[in-house]
């Protein structure tokens, strides 16, 4: 209806690559970057080693911030998801004797029925209040657990064993990669298919969402449940590397860098939060040799990236003159 | 039995009463108008009837069940989908993808299904695809519609999001201010559009300040006005009705049609 007189815009669409073809072109070079690459560059140097660890267990916590993200909120709790993994992982492992590969998925599950039944009521919020309390439940998880801890319970968890059959830095390297490129393979997956249109709808309006019989309140629901599950998979696998938690192993700084993180790769790709986390961990690590400017050095590199590339990393291979 | 019947409705915000104790009801295959002044309710009732309201008394019946304190995606389900006022649609998708998003209703499969792309959803896709592109081509938006829908020209944007509310597969449209803001050929061609859209078998009920175009489209005209229903009729007897033109007094008579 209401053709009005301006003549239709041309549109020139490049041939559709298939999603197989679009998934493997990033999948592939990450997986061999990951795999290959790494173990060969940083085999040697198991302080490196440790730290490309850490950056691809935090990577896997990122990209289920990213998913949410993906419906309109900025989730600044995944550090308190990520904590209860921990501890789960910590007391099954300790004082239940758990093998490790029962409790980590036990760990998730936890964390996204936890995250299920506080995110229902709370994700009715948007917007900046969705944040602000999702920035205070990081802190109350986190006084939960010190709390516990002052009553004589056990308030960190120390001498976790390694998990089962992996015996080495690079045993376990690995198996951050593999859960790493597992969990990129299901989220862009995720995003790909209808329920990731009907994400991105909700993200755009949820009134309209609604009216075309979506159902808003389930739908943000999911998404959020799958993102305190990787929060608590990436927390419980961080414990067992460190083989102790703390309360303050998440804390609040750590649920902002989850949001920052993603932010600083780029919201339109799901590549976004890998690319931000390993920028960000690694810039974090080179700046700790020069102590006492590494705070201004970091605020000053978020500065320049928000100002001048507001879509994120990603967003340079537009400026290099990548397509699109 | 009518396909929608609403009896005593009433909606009070505070201590203003928006609606009071309206009655009506929609038959099966009709183009029904709710008109009134500005001001006189048209909006909130709208929002009452697709649930995305509460009513404080009264009641909303479609094919016999309750719509009223259900959630507005189940009325959705129930086939009873709306429309919204000006442009809105989802800005950053093409206006193919907004018309497949919103065939959420039609999936066979279920989300499991569709993470693994199971083969009922891969039917659905097909499908949808298929019914998406129809509907666009109906509304004379195919030629548009890899176009992301932030950069359509403000003209398409209304029928797209009639395009929307369409894969919904609404067996009551409900449209809200269809004609505002559009020009006579423009309305003329929009017209057309809800005729063809009740030829599909749709039952249509529209909010609308237009009168002329209301006069020409509808078969059954309610008009309220402070909230309150006033009249309601075929449009000639809306024409002649004293009340109503009471209620327009001071606006243009042209827009009654004098």
């Amino acid at each position: 209806m209401a053709q009005i007189d301006t003549s239709p815009p041309a549109v020139v669409q490049p041939p559709a690559r298939s999603g197989a073809g679009r998934f493997l072109l990033v999948f592939a070079p990450l997986a061999a970057l990951l795999l290959i690459g790494v173990p060969l560059f940083l085999g040697g140097m198991p302080y490196w080693l440790n730290v490309v660890t850490n950056a691809c267990l935090l990577s896997f916590g990122s990209l289920g911030v990213w998913l949410t993200f993906s419906i309109g909120r900025v989730n600044i709790a995944q550090g308190a998801f990520a904590l209860i993994g921990g501890y789960t992982v910590g007391l099954l492992t300790t004082a239940l004797g758990l093998s490790f590969w029962v409790a980590l998925p036990l760990a998730g599950l936890f964390a996204a029925v936890i995250g299920f039944v506080i995110g229902w009521p709370l994700l009715r919020l948007r917007g900046i209040y969705f944040a602000m309390v999702t920035l205070s439940l990081t802190e109350a998880v986190r006084l939960v657990f010190l709390n516990i801890g002052n009553l004589g319970g056990a308030g960190s968890v120390t001498n976790i064993p390694t998990p089962p059959g992996i015996a080495s830095p690079m045993d376990f390297y690995l198996f951050a990669a593999v859960l790493l490129l597992v969990g990129y393979a299901g989220i862009w997956r995720l995003q790909e298919s209808r329920i990731g249109g009907v994400f991105r709808s909700m993200r755009q309006n949820e009134e309209l969402a609604a009216s075309i019989g979506i159902d808003v309140a389930l739908y943000r629901a999911m998404a959020f449940t799958i993102c305190c599950f990787m929060g608590g998979i990436a927390g419980g696998a961080f414990a067992s590397l460190q083989q102790n938690v703390y309360p303050q192993t998440y804390t609040v700084s750590d649920s902002i860098n989850f949001m920052l993180y993603c932010f600083l790769g780029g919201l339109e790709f799901v590549l976004g939060p890998i690319v931000g986390t390993f920028a960000l961990v690694i810039a974090f690590e080179l700046l700790r040799a020069i102590q006492e400017y590494q705070a201004l050095l970091y605020g000053i590199l978020m500065i320049v990236v928000m100002l001048f590339l507001p879509n994120g990393l990603l967003s340079l291979r537009r400026l290099l003159g990548g397509r699109e | 039995m009518s396909l929608l019947e609403v009896e005593g409705l009433t909606k009070q915000f505070g201590g203003l009463t928006a609606v009071n104790d309206v009655s009506f009801v929609v038959e099966q295959g009709q183009i029904c108008s709710v008109i009134g002044p500005n001001g006189a309710g048209k909006s909130t009732l709208f929002k009452l009837i697709s649930s995305f309201l509460a009513p404080t008394a009264g009641r909303v019946r479609f094919d016999g069940r309750q719509v009223s304190g259900l959630k507005p995606h189940r009325v959705a389900r129930m086939g009873v989908v709306r429309t919204f006022q000006e442009t809105t649609v989802f800005k950053e998708m093409t206006a193919l993808e907004n018309v497949v998003v919103a065939h959420q209703l039609g999936l066979t499969a279920g989300p499991f299904g569709i993470f693994a792309g199971s083969r009922r959803a891969r039917a659905d896709t097909l499908r949808i695809r298929d019914s998406a592109a129809e509907i666009l081509d109906y509304l004379g938006l195919g030629h548009v519609k890899d176009e992301t829908a932030v950069n359509l020209p403000h003209g398409y944007l209304r029928g797209l999001g009639i395009a929307i509310a369409m894969a919904a597969r609404p067996r009551l449209l409900l449209l809200d201010e269809p004609f505002a803001g559009m020009n006579p050929d423009e309305t003329d061609r929009a017209m057309e559009m809800v005729q063809g859209i009740r030829a599909r078998g749709i039952t249509v009920l529209l909010v609308e300040h237009d009168m002329r175009a209301v006069m020409r489209i509808s078969d059954w005209i309610v008009v309220i006005s402070f909230g309150s229903k006033i009249a309601e009729g075929k449009p000639e007897a809306i024409r002649a009705d004293e009340a109503v033109i009471a209620a327009y007094l001071g606006e243009d008579d042209a827009e009654l049609g004098h």
